[in-house]
Order: C-alpha cells, then structure tokens, then sequence
C-alpha cells in the first residue's frame, strides 16, 4: 500500500512502499508541486529505482523555475539506496 | 510460484517475499533488499522482453546463513546482468537519467550475482546473507 498526500502547510508526506506498480501516483501528486518542497519520508518504508525516477523527474522540473525538494526522515535502508545511487548529491536530505 | 509478466503482479510478488520473511523470521536490511532486488529484476525482465508469452517464475530458498533467489523467463533473449554496464552517477540533475539504476543498485547490495542463459531460458539468481 502507498500513499501520497499534500499537507496544509504545503509539505509532501508518502507512506508504505514506493514500487514501479505505484510511480503514476505518486507523480501525479507530485507535478502539482511547483514551488520548493519538503518531502517527509517517516512513514515510507520502501523504494525502488523507479521510485527515485518520479522524484528525480519532479527535482528536475522545479530547478528549472529554481525549486527543490528537500527531503526528510528516511529510514536508513532508503537512505542506503539513495547513497548508492548517488542521489545524495541531487537531494539535499536531512 | 509464477508471476504474469506484468508490473502489476508487484503487489502478489511482495505478498510471497512476505510470507517467505515472516516464515523464517527475516527482518531489517535482508528483507527490504530482497524486495529491492526481486523487483529490479523482473520489472526488467517485463520491460525488456515484454513480448514473451509465458509467466516468470520466482524461487525463494532459505538456510541458517543466507536466503538464495532465482528469477526464470523461459522465453527470451539473452541479457547478461553480471556485465558491468556504462552508467555515470558523477553527472549533474539535468543529467541524470535512472536508465539501468536498478540493476546496478542491485549489483552493488547483493552477496552473490549469477546469470545463466540457454535454450531461450535465462536465470537470474542472487544470495543475501543473513544479519
């Protein structure tokens, strides 16, 4: 089960398992996003590369209009992943 | 157990790494790299050889000190995923493309990494160790 959701401050909360199953979700939600934006990962407890593609897709489209996610709270396995695909240095990550 | 070649068979390809991890007690790192790296590998096996008509077949065997898995198209080409592919992770976002991501996630994070191929068949297996 995943899910995405926009909170009434603004930030971006996904839970439950990222997969390739699920990446039109969660790009649907996050193409609404247009201005810098935190993504809380609390309750994200997997990803895969197709999952990193929907955020690599989104971070790309802010930094045209000069925007980023700032993205928070992974679990250390996601932030393993992250790691090793280099993408610690596409995301600021806290 | 056999999947149908499509990515929706995610949600019943977790449901069996469920139950295999919950049987044996797998928790942690192992479990979340073995979902990890199963659906590396069949979601390429889907997307590359999307025109095969049969079902891909995924086994999962357990001993004290690893959990072995082996992924089975019996109807495709060859596409060796030991081989070291070019893939540039130094370059900047705009850049940056997730092409072959998976599969070299995978590489670096499981213990072993075997692919044979013949008669159309190819098999992927790979270990983890257990914590």
């Amino acid at each position: 089960m995943f899910d995405i959701r926009i909170e009434d401050g603004g930030n971006v909360v996904l839970s439950g398992r990222l997969d390739a199953a699920q990446v039109e979700k969660a790009h649907e939600v996050l193409n609404r996003v247009t201005k810098s934006t935190i993504v809380d990962f609390k309750d994200l407890q997997y990803i895969s590369s197709a999952g990193l593609g929907v955020l690599l897709a989104a971070q790309k489209r802010l930094s045209q209009s000069g925007n980023k996610l700032k993205l928070i709270n992974m679990s250390s396995h996601i932030k393993d992943v992250f790691h090793y695909a280099r993408f610690d240095m596409i995301f600021e990550i806290e | 157990m056999t999947f149908p070649r499509s990515i929706s068979s995610l949600e019943n390809i977790f449901t069996f790494t469920g139950e295999f991890v919950q049987k044996h007690r797998i928790d942690g790192k192992v479990r979340f790299l073995l979902d990890l790296a199963v659906e590396e590998f069949f979601t390429n096996m889907v997307k590359y050889n999307a025109s095969g008509k049969q079902d891909i077949e995924l086994l999962l065997q357990w001993d004290r000190h690893q959990i072995h898995v082996t992924l089975v198209d019996p109807d495709s080409h060859a596409f060796d995923v030991t081989k070291d592919r070019k893939i540039d992770l130094t370059k900047s976002l705009t850049e940056r493309k997730v092409g072959g991501l998976g599969v070299y996630l995978v590489k670096k994070l499981v213990d072993s990494l075997q692919y044979d191929y013949s008669n159309r068949k190819s098999s992927i297996t790979f270990t983890l160790q257990l914590e």
